[in-house]
């Protein structure tokens, strides 16, 4: 059964967005690494997702950089 | 600080070998990492606080069955973690991701590209660590934030490298979606 172009774009954002941890990390090989980088050219919504997924990263390592005074601040809540 | 790996075995040969001194720098060097770690897991100060404390007796009397395999302080904060967990229950249930796909692009604000960074979002990327289930939150805690290795937070966590960066995975999507309001309006 042929997939129609939508539903193949989905599977290929789904696929893609399951790999980006990975890619993030380094951890992809060089012939994935090129195919997420050009789903995620020519497909905004992944583009976004891969953005803010990166941001959230920084986020947490900035976290860690921060050492405990913020953890410490949220301690109540 | 960073800690010479040389300095740091000579003071596990000499733990080893009965030397309480050398097991109370080898503490001073850690402890307070390993409770930031502690309470970033279990949210309770104090728990975290009993944790470190009760890690470090065990620690030291099984100084002898550390094989120098790993990093001092990855096979610490297994202990640790360990400690953390009496009393603590993982989360079973599978988290809802909220990563579908063809979701519908969120409006940006006027400047999508602006770049600030915000002790607001670092509060809420805390708070949003704190309300993933425990696996997830251990997960991230030791790689993202403590910046262990992969392999060392598995090893950490006693399970595999893979079972390890799944979690990771999973937990990373979560806040993901959690923050996501906050992309929206520019933070970083």
């Amino acid at each position: 059964m042929t997939l129609n172009p939508i539903t193949r774009h989905r599977e290929h954002c789904r696929d893609t967005r399951a790999q980006m941890s990975d890619y993030l990390d380094g951890e992809l090989d060089r012939g994935a690494a090129r195919a997420l980088e050009r789903h995620v050219h020519w497909c905004p919504s992944c583009r976004r997702f891969l953005a803010n997924l990166r941001r959230t990263i920084e986020g947490l390592r900035r976290l860690g950089e921060l050492g405990e005074d913020l953890a410490l601040d949220g301690q109540g809540q | 600080m960073p800690v010479d790996a040389a300095d740091e075995e000579r003071l596990v040969q000499r733990a080893r070998a009965g030397d309480q001194d050398a097991f109370n720098e080898l503490a001073a060097r850690y402890s307070t990492r390993l409770r930031r770690t502690l309470f970033r897991i279990t949210r309770d100060c104090d728990a975290a606080y009993d944790a470190v404390q009760e890690a470090l007796i065990r620690a030291w009397q099984g100084i002898d069955r550390f094989e120098g395999r790993s990093r001092f302080y990855t096979w610490l904060t297994r202990i640790g973690i360990n400690e953390a967990y009496r009393g603590m229950r993982p989360v079973e249930e599978p988290l809802e991701l909220d990563d579908q796909v063809g979701e519908r692009i969120p409006a940006w604000g006027n400047q999508p590209d602006r770049v600030f960074e915000s002790r607001e979002f670092l509060a809420a990327v805390d708070r949003a660590l704190n309300e993933l289930p425990l696996d997830y939150r251990i997960a991230v805690a030791l790689r993202d934030v403590e910046g262990l290795s992969a392999r060392e937070a598995a090893e950490v966590v006693g399970i595999g490298e893979r079972a390890l960066k799944s979690r990771l995975h999973r937990g990373r999507m979560a806040l993901r979606a959690t923050l996501d309001h906050y992309f929206q309006a520019g933070y970083l």
